[in-house]
């Protein structure tokens, strides 16, 4: 769909007033208007939220596909297995997002591969601590103990009994883990550390656009509704999921 | 053969505004105070992004340490009329050179005191200049004074003293260089040069720059890095009678740019010290009620990127000519319109007495794509080191577009001002922007600093013999005119190496109360505070 709104990169020659003003909201050829270099603004929100859509599906099948391996190992095998896996998760669940996520950035580089990179690192162990429980109640089901007390190896249990019954847990961390990507790529690019020039996307035009703030609100005011409207997009796709089924872990998923 | 600088006995004089009686006298050559108007007192505020790094004048080197020295606390001997032009005599009565500019004689202006009323002798300059070359100083101007003979020994650590420094009497120095240096003068126009007392360095140390002493207009009296403010108090034996005007200039730093421009709005602050940042200068131009706040001036600074000689593909001098050719400029100065002109040289673009036979680069596309072709490199990529700092990424990002239209690819690696600083300095690049004030009249500054193969700031590799023959024929000419010629052509040369992708041209955009009045503005120092006073 993006590139139905035009090039996120062509600077246009009639993209600034005459005082060097970016064209604001409504104006004629650019609906959304301009940035600040006179880039049109909703070619750039729309590669942004392709931008965005991309990190956060990869990012939370990473994320959410280790967090389960960790979660469901340590559930079902106990032991010192448990110990060493959840103690790890206790120590990824204690770092601070953001400031870690900086740092983490400045290591494994800056653009859409280190915004994955960084959120699979900060939010895998969201996933194990709540897939680490739900395991642990499907451990004690009878058909779970018929399975172990015939034999049957553990990989095997784990994949064809424990997994198939967090599918519905899964969806649900899934849209709520999008949610908190989607806001914390954001704040990322915002900060400099997340995905970088000529790529569009809603922090880094936040970044962008700031010091225009006063006037040329648009710049700012636009990425952030995308940004907005795509976090609670999420949360309430993820809450008509819960809704289905039996689990609602809403609120430990936005703290970001 | 020499040259001799007389400021006569006490410069030009003035009537004082209508509320005094006394004579005003001051610098010949400089913005004076006018004839009627104006009263003495009041105080104004500045208004600052970040703190200085240092007030010792061996220090300090940022832009409000810089205004500090400048304009509050020194007085150097000589100083720059407010276009750039001189230097004239200041706190020197005057100076003669001889020998083919080697010798330099230096009368100093009886009745000169320190701040704290002590008499300033020419064994004060002696040790001044020896602290600024004390290597424990580790100052950033030392190299400045190389040209005295003994200097860099000294610096070196070769030697105690400065052979070349000779107190000839108590209001008398006479310095010898080690080669005939036009120069000279202008370093003697810089703050770093002016006085400072033994007595009070040897008392704070380390912490001198907290109680900094020297002869300016007004003197550091309260220093809080807690409450992010400082004052300095009129100087009452300021040698320059009757002034300053202003019981004080208080200094408070810790806003952002937008906030500082709406502090200048309320009232709050009479002076944005860094001037309008480019971002801002739409919005200040195209509201009218914020017109009345700005002025702007040409000031002798440049925008380029420069680009490491050594690295690929910037080896190939194709390359960095058709880079040149790629770049529209008038796209790039749209970005803090006003804050800057395109400008496709390496110097600056007014420079006094300067006949220019280099050719500037101007938009040719076309032209860059051929010269990308020969040299192979169509499909060539780099990444350019920069920072947050207002204008660079829009700057960036439209350099961005503008090599891509010709096949290269540019990516943008966005540092800290630290880590920007540790890229640069250590060669650790492959392009980065760079911003460049000059401090003195000449290209030299520009030249011996950037382009000459032992060039302090030569962080590009670059060098080219013809290049440094040329600046040391323009050091040792006998007069600017002779020195231009030289410079001339060192330009040219540099031009069709390419060692940068000139870019602009820059203004400053100051933004100040309408209330202060005399208001001038010195290319090099900035705000002159000595001879301005606020309106009711």
């Amino acid at each position: 769909m993006a590139p139905v709104f035009g090039a996120p990169d062509k600077i246009y020659a009639d993209g600034i007033s005459p005082h060097g003003l970016p064209l604001p909201f409504g104006s004629a050829g650019h609906l959304f208007g301009t940035d600040s270099i006179g880039r049109d603004m909703l070619a750039r929100l729309a590669y942004g939220g392709r931008t965005t859509l991309e990190f956060t599906f990869i990012s939370n099948v990473t994320s959410i596909g280790l967090g389960a391996v960790v979660g469901v190992t340590a559930g079902f095998l106990r032991g010192w297995t448990e110990m060493v896996l959840m103690r790890i998760t206790e120590i990824f669940l204690s770092v601070p997002t953001v400031i870690s996520g900086l740092a983490l950035a400045s290591v494994v580089g800056e653009g859409v591969f280190g915004v994955i990179v960084v959120v699979t690192a900060l939010y895998w162990a969201w996933t194990a601590r709540v897939v680490f429980g739900e395991t642990l109640a499907l451990r004690r089901r009878t058909f779970v103990e018929a399975a172990v007390a015939q034999g049957v190896p553990s990989t095997t249990i784990m994949r064809r009994h424990i997994v198939p019954h967090l599918s519905s847990l899964l969806l649900v961390i899934a849209a709520l883990n999008g949610a908190a990507v989607v806001a914390i790529g954001a704040g990322l690019s915002y900060l400099g550390a997340g995905v970088q020039p000529p790529t569009p996307e809603w922090g880094a035009m936040i970044n962008d656009g700031q010091n225009a703030l006063q006037y040329a609100p648009h710049e700012v005011v636009e990425p952030l509704i995308c940004i907005v409207l795509t976090v609670l997009a999420f949360v309430l796709i993820g809450d008509g999921i819960a809704r289905r089924g039996s689990v609602s872990l809403r609120r430990s998923w936005l703290d970001i | 053969m020499g040259a001799l600088y007389i400021a006569g006995c006490g410069g030009t004089s003035q009537k004082l505004p209508s509320q005094q009686s006394a004579t005003v006298k001051v610098a010949s050559g400089i913005p004076g105070p006018p004839a009627t108007g104006g009263h003495s007192g009041g105080s104004i505020t500045i208004g600052w992004e970040q703190e200085g790094n240092s007030f010792d004048p061996a220090i300090g080197y940022d832009l409000v340490s810089w205004d500090s020295l400048c304009n509050c606390t020194t007085a150097p001997l000589m100083i720059f009329g407010a276009s750039g032009d001189g230097p004239y005599p200041n706190a020197a009565a005057a100076l003669s050179a001889t020998e083919h500019n080697s010798v330099y004689t230096i009368h100093l202006r009886p009745g000169v005191r320190f701040q704290n009323g002590r008499r300033v002798t020419a064994e004060d300059y002696v040790y001044s200049w020896e602290r600024l070359l004390d290597p424990k100083i580790a100052s950033w101007a030392a190299s400045y004074l190389y040209t005295i003979d003994g200097a860099e020994a000294m610096f070196k650590r070769k030697a105690k003293t400065v052979s070349g420094l000779k107190v000839i009497d108590p209001m008398t120095l006479r310095v010898q260089l080690q080669a005939p240096d036009l120069t000279f003068p202008n370093i003697l126009a810089e703050p770093y040069t002016a006085p400072v007392p033994r007595e009070v360095v040897e008392k704070y140390g380390t912490d001198f720059a907290r109680h900094v002493v020297s002869t300016g207009p007004f003197m550091l009296t309260s220093y809080s890095s807690s409450a992010q403010t400082c004052t300095f108090t009129r100087n009452p034996y300021y040698f320059w009678k009757g002034l300053p005007y202003l019981g004080s200039v208080v200094y408070r730093w810790g806003s952002s740019a937008q906030t500082e421009l709406l502090q200048l709005e309320h009232g709050n602050i009479d002076s944005i010290g860094e001037g309008i940042g480019p971002s801002l200068v739409p919005q200040v131009y195209a509201q009218p009620s914020l017109k009345k706040y700005v002025v702007q001036v040409a000031v002798p600074g440049l925008r380029w990127i420069g680009l490491n000689l050594h690295r690929p593909p910037f080896t190939d001098p194709r390359v960095r000519q058709a880079l040149n050719y790629a770049v529209n400029r008038t796209e790039v100065s749209h970005i803090g319109y006003g804050e800057s002109v395109p400008w496709g040289l390496p110097f600056t673009k007014s420079l006094p007495q300067f006949h220019r036979v280099a050719t500037e680069y101007t938009y040719n596309p076309e032209k860059a794509r051929a010269l990308l072709r020969a040299a192979g490199a169509e499909h060539a990529s780099f990444t350019l080191t920069s920072t947050s700092d207002d204008p660079n990424p829009s700057v960036a990002q439209v350099l961005q577009q503008q090599f891509k239209a010709v096949g290269v690819n540019m990516s943008i690696d966005t540092v800290s001002d630290n880590a920007y600083n540790t890229a640069t300095e250590n060669k650790n690049f492959t392009a980065a922007p760079i911003v460049w004030y000059q401090v003195q009249p000449t290209a030299l500054d520009i030249v011996s600093s950037n382009y000459v193969s032992s060039g302090s700031a030569n962080y590009w590799n670059y060098s080219d013999p013809k290049v440094d023959a040329l600046a040391q024929r323009a050091m040792r000419a006998p007069d600017t005119a002779q020195s231009n010629v030289y410079l001339a052509q060192a330009e040219r040369l540099i031009a069709a190496d390419a060692p940068g992708i000139f870019l602009e041209s820059l203004n400053f955009i100051d933004g100040r109360n309408p209330k202060l009045q005399n208001f001038h503005y010195n290319v090099f120092y900035g705000t002159y505070y000595d001879r301005l006073w606020k309106a009711a």
